[in-house]
């Protein structure tokens, strides 16, 4: 598909990256992630280190710590280019939401002893937020935290904790006082994940991977030079960080991924039937007022708060999901067997059953209703655009 | 045309007994269980159905079974989908077991049947194939030879066929086509088993030079032309009952979650956006349930064309409404529901495997349009 017109100073920006993507990028790592295998953490973490590597790994960092210090149109060109070119999108929790967190919240102490390895990718991190009674209303979460002497004592549970099974720390919302307003009394911590007091159950997704997990806090003890900010006080912190990651997920990058993927599952296949044919095109046409909304958001001021990043995100996903489910159609029956061994090493010494990449192709249909739940659900963003639209 | 607008009483009973049956045996842990296992390959449960009378309910007297029509088997093979069923019912009696009532061999249909309704055998019709884009086209060939046949070919995403004890297959003999039967142990035929995504079992079958013997045929010509398109159409019509089954699951599973769930300190029930769309969840599962039943009783018209055109309109409908339910039943139980360990989301899985097996809804309305207009 063709690129959204951009400025032409940033013409030498998007070669710059292609350059970086054809020759960083091994081919067959670009094959696996086009063909939607489930990657290893190792695959993972190997481009991670390539792009630390290349001091790209943190894109929207500022260059004092260690980041890119891109422009958000810039790492609107990189996510593109990436997706285009099979890059793996890496564990974003540290790069997205801790880093930036402690960059403009944190204490010198917290950075020295934290950024760099998130930069490095020594330490893999985890976001631990959602509680099973806390989910869209997360400002009603329970999990506590005790002030004794100079430590916390943690006790409770997080769930749908992403890559917890990986991570050696998290980052905490707990709940350290009650009062009128819900959102107050949260607090931010840092927690070490090889603490004996922290326990995982993991949580099989939909295709049968695992990705998901409970986290349990048994007598945790965190020092108060790993809370983030003021006691009580976390949820404004948190609020003026994490606006970023709702325009920045790549929501359309991966919208744009998925089409292409799309439309060469159906250029391979040419009995496909021409009324599944016209809901690709129609994808296609949304794909591109969505291309067009999003520059309108990357170029106002403040793209974390235009009603634009609730509208991105809500189409955004919805174009992922419908691309996905008639990349299934267009298969066929052969979207149908569920194959975990070839979704995640494609198929090795055997005659493949269908196309070569049928076997991921369902399963991420399936996984990827989430898209829609996760970082906000579809009905909490048009909360949020009606309210923007009718007032409160 | 008389036609009742709904089940009666002794349907609902059939209902209510295959409900305890399935609430007790096939609640959502125990199909776990059986999930993890090699596939129904001890039986156990397939010889209770037997003996529930199941597996006969829509099949002749004369077999050993009820001699139901089939709205009977619209009731259970909505239960059948409800509880997530794995064993091949659909694939074994729907899909083979009906035709067979009215086509085929005598000598072949009298033997299998009887077998076929005491439990002792699975069947598996194995026609669709790798390239076969539309579901007419055959390219397994088999070639006559010493009063048998020699075959050769490839069917693929074969429903049932890794437990099966015989398969109907479909090939091209030289102008006509033609059904026979074989055992899957036959030298010369492979089956490369797996699951589908909702834990069904299916297969591709090879067949490379494999030989059958003269009493392997069923049908040819016209006849064995017949004997698929009842087969199509059985298989259509199974999975619009198991998948109004699936919805109506979803449905109740949801409402029971949205009443029960608070987040912002009221019941998600509480919520107008969600009261919507759990009324139009509502209106689709009736419209599918109005449009189903409708299909089932066809099955008792003398009119072959009104009975396609029965039978596709359900299919056409309600592939698509019970994906599309299934898919709000996800949305509005969150996270939860994209968890392995949750059914909910095992309701979207056959919902999906459902609309797509035996032509998905583009095919069936093309099948509709020219049913009842004349459309090409
Ligand atoms: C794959 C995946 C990965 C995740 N990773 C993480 C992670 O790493 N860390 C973490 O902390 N969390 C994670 N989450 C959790 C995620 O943030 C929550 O799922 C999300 O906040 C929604 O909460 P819930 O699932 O409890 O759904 P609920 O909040 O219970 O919502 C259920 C339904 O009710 C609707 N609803 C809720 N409130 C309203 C309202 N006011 N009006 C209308 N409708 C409403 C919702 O839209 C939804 O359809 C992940 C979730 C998924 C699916």
């Amino acid at each position: 598909m063709s690129d959204v017109p951009v400025a032409d100073e940033l013409g030498g920006f998007r070669a710059e990256v292609q350059r970086f993507l054809v020759s960083a990028l091994p081919p067959e790592l670009a094959a696996r992630t086009k063909a939607g295998h489930t990657l290893s953490r190792d695959e993972l973490m190997f481009w991670h280190r390539t792009l630390h590597g290349r001091g790209w790994v943190a894109p929207g960092w500022p260059t004092e710590h260690g980041g890119a210090g891109w422009s958000i149109l810039q790492r609107h060109i990189y996510d593109e280019e990436a997706a285009r070119a099979g890059a793996p999108s890496i564990i974003p929790m540290a790069l997205t939401i801790v880093g930036p967190l402690l960059i403009a919240h944190g204490t010198d102490a917290q950075r020295t002893k934290y950024l760099p390895r998130i930069l490095d990718g020594s330490e893999i991190w985890c976001q631990a937020w959602s509680e099973p009674e806390a989910g869209s209303d997360l400002a009603s979460l329970r999990c506590h935290a005790e002030r004794i002497g100079d430590e916390y004592v943690v006790n409770g549970t997080k769930i749908w904790t992403t890559f917890a099974q990986w991570a050696d720390r998290c980052m905490l919302l707990a709940r350290t006082a009650t009062g009128d307003r819900q959102q107050f009394g949260i607090t931010i911590l840092l927690i070490d994940m090889k603490d004996p007091g922290v326990s995982i159950r993991p949580l099989p997704s939909l295709d049968g991977m695992h990705v998901l997990n409970q986290v349990y806090f048994d007598n945790v003890r965190v020092l108060v030079s790993d809370r983030v900010g003021p006691e009580d006080e976390g949820w404004g912190l948190l609020k003026s960080t994490v606006g970023h990651e709702r325009i920045l997920n790549a929501d359309v990058g991966r919208a744009r991924a998925l089409l292409d993927r799309l439309i060469r599952t159906v250029q391979a296949n040419p009995g496909a039937q021409p009324g599944l044919r016209s809901r690709v095109a129609r994808a296609a046409i949304r794909l591109r007022s969505l291309e067009v909304l999003v520059m309108r958001a990357l170029d106002s001021p403040d793209p974390a708060n235009a009603s634009g990043a609730s509208i991105i995100k809500l189409l955004g996903t919805e174009l992922q999901q419908e691309a996905s489910w008639l990349m299934s159609e267009a298969l066929g029956l052969y979207g149908l067997p569920y194959l975990p061994d070839v979704m995640q090493n494609g198929w090795q010494n055997e005659i493949p059953i269908g196309p070569d990449d049928a076997a991921t192709v369902t399963p991420f249909y399936l996984f990827w209703r989430k898209a829609s739940i996760s970082a906000g659900t579809s009905e909490i963003m048009r909360n949020l655009i009606a309210q923007q639209v009718l007032g409160r | 045309m008389s036609m009742s607008s709904s089940p009666g009483e002794d349907l609902l009973a059939i209902e209510e007994a295959a409900n305890n049956f399935l609430s007790q045996e096939y609640d959502f842990r125990r199909r776990n269980i059986y999930l993890q296992g090699t596939g129904n390959v001890e039986r156990s449960l397939w010889r209770r159905f037997a003996d529930l009378g199941w597996l006969g309910l829509s099949l002749p007297e004369d077999y050993g079974g009820a001699g139901g029509s089939a709205v009977e088997s619209w009731m259970l093979l909505q239960r059948l989908g409800a509880y997530l069923v794995l064993e091949p019912y659909l694939s074994s009696v729907v899909v083979c077991g009906w035709p067979l009532v009215t086509h085929g061999r005598k000598q072949v249909r009298d033997r299998l049947l009887p077998e076929l309704i005491a439990g002792r055998i699975q069947l598996s019709l194995a026609l669709n194939e790798p390239e076969g884009k539309h579901p007419n086209i055959i390219t397994t060939l088999a070639t006559p030879m010493d009063g048998g046949w020699r075959l050769v070919g490839h069917k693929s995403v074969v429903l049932g066929a890794p437990t099966a004890d015989y398969l109907l297959l479909s090939a091209r003999c030289d102008a006509q086509r033609i059904v026979l039967l074989i055992r899957p142990d036959d030298a010369g035929v492979m089956i490369r088993p797996y699951r589908l995504i909702d834990g069904r079992t299916a297969g591709e079958i090879l067949f490379d030079g494999a030989r059958v013997g003269p009493d392997s045929l069923l049908a040819v010509g016209p006849e064995a032309d017949e004997l698929l398109d009842v087969a199509r159409l059985a298989g259509a019509f199974g999975c619009v009952a198991e998948s109004v089954g699936v919805m109506k699951a979803a449905l109740a599973a949801t409402v029971e979650h949205v009443r029960a769930r608070r987040q912002f300190g009221q019941a998600l029930s509480g919520f107008q956006a969600i009261r919507h769309r759990i009324a139009a969840m509502h209106i689709a599962c009736e419209e599918a349930d109005a449009l189903g039943w409708r299909a089932a009783q066809a099955y008792s018209l003398a009119d072959p064309k009104e009975r396609l055109a029965a039978i596709a309109a359900a299919k056409s409908d309600v592939g698509q409404s019970a994906r599309r339910v299934c898919e709000e039943a996800v949305q509005f139980h969150g996270a939860i529901a994209i968890t392995d360990e949750f059914p909910v989301g095992h309701y979207l899985k056959r919902a999906v495997v459902n609309e797509r097996l035996f032509g998905n809804s583009e095919l069936w309305t093309e099948h509709f349009s020219k049913a009842v207009f004349g459309w090409p």
